[in-house]
């Protein structure tokens, strides 16, 4: 995705009650919202020399936060000891379109491959600026200044810092082309730096969505109808008398219930007895009609994807043919801070304040909900207690409008844990038959595939959502098809941590190693012998077998499986080193990940990623599965919706091969690998090939 | 009811319904919010504070049962474990979101103040608090360049 970059302009604010430099630009066109922010603040220099940077983007733990000062530090040449952040969300010009044409949130893993161009120039306009105001305060020129740890130093070794210039920066023009450093000198951007949100995570000082605090603010729980697409049928606002609640109003498909306390909130909707209108076909939902469903739509022609060559033909000549079908479930975000927005409406403006992946979302949805014009409305976004995709959604910021617009104060809804797991927009159950056929010594000839499930993007579009990971294959294969069916059960489904991928790297790689398989080949060397015309994906498979010793597990009697995934220009292959005990126990000892995503700002944050996301995927591929009985959904927390814990988790491992290329995202990249990574070692293990997840539906013993 | 309790080693008095949750107590009436809800039902550990020293849930214990122990929650985290502990989380670089931390550095401080030394398996087993960032062979470092430090 490239960035425009044509039309930009840079534009300088001076903006009350700060002092010193305020670099205020405005990158565009944007479709919208417009009015509410032509001149955007970016970074902040004081006097006493701290340099505040903005970050236009969610920190849900990815570690933006950090890794996006960082680059504009680089080029400012910026005394890393002080700077700091400020969250600000993808408000008016802070939003800048990201992957999948979809402009203002935070996803896709692109936070650094869309911003590390803008950011960086950003930096650098700064320095330039400060540089200029320095030559002509001392009267020298400019070219005998050095700028370097936020001080500018002239040839006489005479010095003076950043803060102490800003003032007179803030009053020059914005220079339009902007010299940027040349790689070879970054000091910031490669370095593992500490993240900036650390000091005061470990305090508990961090303001997550649970712990905004104002003035004269009430709580509220929620009751949403515990079959999806319930709607509340009668309703005696008189319910809650006789409780300590203080007020009760519908909401859509349930009701909230407002306290002093969130406990007490929570205590009365617990008690709540609500009729809800159900819809009958709801009501008789259940995974066994949905598996039939995906099984029937897996029937039918669907829609092709992609056709290369005569996969048809090819597969009727093909003297080894191979057919299997794969089955994943629902899934859940489950993060840990469950969902919470606290809202203050009066008649003439609203604020939130809201852990949240697209502030502008937020807006949009305070504003249909209040009639109030996004000049009113400011949103305030707070770190996020995890996100993965969930956080997209709105429907818990409407809740807290609607709440804080009925009781005239400020309200803050959180969800319980039953809501929380019970009212997600999950990850869709999703169904895969492959069909592949391999000649006499030259592999794969005919791939023919086709999933079958919820779609992403419904309305017409192309689903590349749904389909990623599934088509196009990162192998090299002479005659191929992929077709995609779409399901609809009425359960709602969103966004992640990885979309598509999740599940079509499991079909796709568990595939390959059937064919590996059926071939008689090793499952690397054959994976090898398909990448001939890709030289990264080639050196990250050969990096990854170097570091697991590909065939020669290191825990006695265990053994390894391999995976590939690509998410945008980033390359990632896993290995690993499964153990299957005699009572069928499995345990996964360590990973192994070899990933190429072009240049990297934080390489330790890189690595935190891919570590944090085979524990996501992990924990799906073993017992991760939503079930729904007459429409509604079975699990309710973490006993049976179960997370890794500390003895679980395997060692992760991650190489990072350098690259001069620009940054692509590595945020998802590392969760869709790890679930055939781990079957395909059980497969080498016992022998029996997964394909159903979670592997916690299979007895091995 | 009024009940008056010692939080980081100072009384706070609060009117409060004797079944309100510990949890919902320091959050809302103390005010301080280092200490999270996640679960509510005392499995997860985001919501782990002292009594009297001892790791435990509070989203499952009612005030009216907390009577003379001494709380301790993550901003009143001073031993020198506790500090120690904060360090190396630093050093480690352990966090995430870093929503579930906090619960995260009372339980790894628990087990460092019993355990100077603790094995992989006395990590495994008192750990079992949960973090969906997955930062749990960070976690494990950072307990282990603890107990090099106190055995040093």
């Amino acid at each position: 995705m490239e960035i425009q970059l044509t039309r930009r302009t840079f534009l300088k604010t001076t903006t009350l009650g700060l002092t010193g430099l305020t670099l205020g630009c405005s990158i565009g066109p944007w479709p919208f919202d417009r009015k509410f922010s032509n001149v955007t603040v970016w970074l902040t220099i004081s006097e006493d020399n701290w340099i505040t940077i903005m970050v236009p983007k969610a920190e849900m733990g990815q570690g933006v936060s950090t890794a996006l000062p960082m680059i504009v530090a680089e080029e400012l040449e910026a005394d890393w000891t002080k700077v700091t952040f400020a969250l600000r969300g993808e408000l008016g010009d802070y939003s800048i379109s990201g992957a999948m044409g979809v402009s203002g949130i935070t996803g896709g893993s692109t936070s650094i491959s869309t911003m590390f161009e803008p950011l960086r120039e950003m930096g650098a306009a700064a320095k330039e600026m400060l540089v200029t105001a320095c030559a002509q305060r001392w009267q020298v020129e400019p070219e005998s200044l050095t700028a370097r740890n936020s001080f500018i130093t002239h040839s006489t070794m005479r010095s003076i810092t950043y803060g102490a210039l800003a003032e007179e920066a803030n009053l020059l023009p914005i220079p339009e082309n902007p010299q940027l450093k040349d790689p070879s000198a970054f000091s910031i951007i490669g370095q593992p730096l500490d993240r900036l949100d650390t000091p005061d995570h470990i305090e508990g000082r961090s303001v997550f969505g649970t712990d905004v605090k104002v003035p004269e603010m009430l709580y509220a729980a929620v009751r949403q109808s515990p079959v999806f697409g319930g709607q509340v049928a009668h309703f005696d606002p008189s319910i809650i008398e006789g409780t300590t609640a203080e007020a009760i109003l519908e909401i859509p498909g349930g009701v909230a219930v407002v306290a002093k306390s969130y406990w007490e909130a929570e205590k009365v909707a617990q008690s709540l007895e609500i009729d809800f209108h159900i819809p009958e076909e709801m009501e008789a939902l259940s995974s066994e009609d949905i598996s039939q469903q995906l099984t029937q739509d897996l029937s039918t022609p669907g829609s092709q994807v992609r056709l290369i060559g005569d996969p048809i033909a090819a597969m009727e000549s093909a003297p080894i043919k191979v057919e299997a079908l794969y089955v994943v479930p629902f899934l859940a975000h489950a993060a840990m801070e469950p969902m919470t927005c606290t809202a203050k409406v009066t008649p003439e403006s609203c604020e939130v304040w809201v852990p949240t992946q697209g502030a502008r979302i937020v807006q949009a949805v305070t504003r249909a909900n209040t009639g109030l014009d996004v000049s009113s409305i400011e949103v305030y976004p707070t770190h996020l207690g995890g996100g993965f995709g969930r956080k997209v959604e709105s429907d818990y910021v409407t809740q807290a409008v609607l709440a804080s617009k009925a009781v005239g104060k400020p309200v803050k809804v959180i969800w319980s844990r039953q809501e929380d797991m019970q009212h997600d927009y999950y990850r869709p159950a999703f169904k895969a038959e492959l069909k592949g056929g391999i000649g006499e010594s030259t592999g794969i000839v005919s791939w023919i595939g086709k999933s079958a499930g919820p779609s992403l993007m419904a309305g017409g579009f192309f689903d590349f959502m749904s389909t990623a990971g599934f088509s196009p294959l990162p192998y090299d294969v002479p005659n191929m098809s992929a077709h995609y069916v779409e399901s609809d059960f009425g359960v709602p489904i969103g966004w992640w941590r990885s979309i598509g991928s999740s599940q079509n790297v499991f079909f796709v790689e568990s595939f390959v190693d059937e064919l590996a398989g059926a071939a008689g080949e090793d499952p690397l060397t054959f994976r090898g012998e398909h990448l001939k015309n890709n030289e990264r994906r080639l050196a990250v498979l050969e990096r990854v077998a170097e570091m697991a010793n590909w065939g020669q597990p290191v825990v006695p009697g265990a053994a390894q499986g391999v995976a590939l995934a690509l998410h945008g220009a980033s390359v990632l292959a896993q290995i690993a080193e499964v153990s299957v005990d005699s009572g069928g126990e499995i345990r996964v000892h360590t990973v192994y990940c070899a990933l190429d995503c072009g240049g990297v700002v934080n390489p330790d944050i890189v690595e935190a990623q891919i570590e944090g996301a085979v524990i996501f995927g992990l924990t799906a591929a073993l017992y991760g599965e939503i079930t729904i009985e007459n429409g509604r959904v079975r699990q309710s927390n973490f006993h049976d919706y179960p997370l890794i814990t500390m003895i679980d988790a395997p060692l992760v491992k991650t190489t990072i091969i350098k690259s001069d290329a620009r940054p692509s995202g590595v945020g998802e990249i590392g969760v869709p690998p790890i679930a055939p990574a781990v079957t395909n070692a059980i497969f080498a293990a016992t022998g029996h090939r997964v394909r159903y997840l979670p592997i916690s539906l299979y007895e091995f013993s | 009811m009024k009940f008056s309790i010692n939080v980081n080693r100072k009384f706070y008095t609060v009117d409060v319904d004797p079944q309100k949750p510990l949890l919902w107590v320091l959050r809302e009436d103390i005010g301080m919010c280092g200490t999270k809800y996640s679960c509510g039902i005392g499995i997860c550990g985001s919501c782990t504070v002292f009594l009297d020293g001892i790791a435990s849930p509070s989203c499952t214990l009612k005030v009216e049962s907390v009577g003379r122990m001494k709380v301790t929650t993550i901003e009143g985290l001073n031993s020198k474990i506790g500090r120690s502990v904060k360090e190396a989380w630093i050093e480690e670089k352990v966090s995430q979101c870093g929503y579930c931390q906090p619960g995260q550095i009372m339980k790894a401080t628990y087990l460092l103040s019993n355990n100077s030394d603790p094995s992989d398996e006395d990590i495994d087993e008192t750990m079992t608090n949960l973090c969906r960032c997955g930062t749990y062979q960070r976690i494990r470092s950072a307990i282990k360049k603890v107990a090099t430090n106190i055995n040093l």
